[in-house]
């Protein structure tokens, strides 16, 4: 590996070297050790939203507009893994479209079945795109759940994607979800309801204080692109929304943790079996080595 | 393993490409697919940015004598003969010497059972650990039979 440590593969990068940094990339993903170096920039968005809501046609958009603008952007495309293979099928990067793959960075990223152990992932590459100067960093992660919006968290601001006519905008804001974003893009506003579907979010949050703005838009017409554009820069991040998303996080890491023990199968098949109580389960994986 | 799965060129049927992406992916396999149109260039490009160490191409143009030379030349020009590539598709067997001369490991035509590309993959990492050429530019005569 001498040749591929970190720092050399950094000066390759930092140079312009694409398979450079995608190597770096995967030694960060995969939690390898690596140099620090210095931030050199800071602008990330986290972009979570159901399945099918346009969440990678939005980005497509909004990368290859930045783009045009002489941004540089690097998206880190989050999917989840199959349960049952540990494999994954990583097709985001199928709707890239209108962005010119040659000034952007897109790199799918599989979720490896936890929420908490990628996104520690996620932030180490994150810290490699800042140190390299990429100027824009996206991460995409698909769906609205606490999952999705720990990895999303790692951002310094997250925007969610809504689709009109959704039921699950009432199981989002039932769930509280609505709250966490910085800011919600209701996409499709070329398809008849949407307008509704913005409306019904807008009135959803009506009561609650600093809440997040509501945006309609449409990534297929290329219609309130520049308006959203312009809001995403001016965030400045709720401390309320930073602590929900940091908690988010935290647990999800904290989750990832206890999942590795070593007493967790055992204390989870026995649940299963029910030989103990689900309380009694966590207390054998917390306070496993006699620990308090 | 990282593999693309990609489309080239003027060809809009991808029912193949994506039940073998789902294969691989039971296989326990992390896939990336291009979607579709994508030309030799895009491809080796979005190769290097995923990190990936395998593309399979599938073909029903016609055009696989043409683009899948050109995609193997392309991966060498780029310094990028350790990348292992496979076709999938409708690739006539007269068609098929040129296409292995110029680096592709295997062909999978029609008929093929899911679990073959996947035993594929399984004796190219087993090359590869054993430091056996298996890569697109790492010449030697090993093909997938």
């Amino acid at each position: 590996m001498a040749m591929n440590s970190s720092g050399t593969l950094f000066d390759s990068a930092i140079g312009g070297d694409r398979r450079a940094l995608a190597k770096l990339l995967t030694i960060a993903e995969e939690g390898g050790s690596m140099d620090p170096y210095d931030k050199k920039t800071s602008w990330i968005l986290g972009i979570t939203g159901p399945p099918g809501a346009g969440k990678s046609s939005l980005i497509d958009r909004l990368a290859s507009n930045w783009s045009e603008k002489g941004d540089s952007i690097a998206i880190l495309a989050v999917d989840p893994s199959s349960p049952v293979s540990g494999g994954a099928l990583l097709g985001d990067r199928a709707r890239m479209v209108f962005s010119d793959p040659s000034k952007i960075y897109f790199r799918s990223v599989s979720s490896r079945g936890s929420s908490g152990g990628i996104s520690n992932g996620v932030r180490r590459m994150v810290e490699v795109l800042q140190s390299l100067g990429w100027d824009r960093i996206l991460i995409e992660t698909v769906g609205a759940g606490q999952g999705e919006f720990a990895i999303a968290s790692v951002a310094d601001r997250v925007m969610l994607v809504e689709g009109p006519d959704r039921g699950d905008i009432i199981q989002a804001e039932k769930a509280g979800i609505l709250e966490i974003a910085d800011i919600i893009a209701c996409n499709k506003s070329d398809l008849p309801g949407s307008l509704e579907s913005a409306n019904s979010i807008k009135e959803g949050l009506s009561f609650s204080e600093g809440a997040p703005e509501v945006v309609s838009v449409s990534a297929l017409k290329g219609s309130g692109i520049d308006d959203l554009m312009e809001r995403l820069d001016q965030i400045t991040p709720n401390p309320d929304r930073l602590l929900m998303r940091s908690a988010i996080l935290l647990d999800s890491i904290l989750a990832d943790r206890m999942r590795r023990r070593p007493s967790y199968e055992g204390a989870m098949k026995a649940m299963a079996s029910r030989i103990i109580k689900p309380d009694e389960a966590a207390d054998m994986v917390e306070f496993e080595d006699g620990r308090v | 393993m990282r593999i693309i799965i990609a489309k080239a060129g003027l060809d809009g049927h991808d029912r193949g490409a994506k039940i073998i992406a789902r294969a691989l992916r039971d296989g326990g396999h992390e896939v990336i697919y291009t979607g579709l149109r994508r030309t030799p260039e895009q491809i080796v490009s979005i190769t290097r940015d995923e990190d990936a160490s395998a593309i399979g191409i599938s073909t029903l143009s016609g055009a696989h004598s043409r683009l899948l030379p050109m995609i193997c030349k392309i991966l060498m020009d780029a310094d990028m003969g350790d990348i292992v590539v496979f076709a999938g598709g409708i690739i006539p067997d007269p068609d098929r010497d040129a296409i292995y001369s110029a680096g592709v490991r295997a062909i999978f035509g029609p008929g093929t059972s899911m679990s073959e590309p996947i035993r594929f993959l399984e004796e190219v990492q087993s090359r590869r650990e054993g430091g056996k050429p298996t890569g697109v530019g790492e010449g030697g005569e090993w093909r997938w039979q």
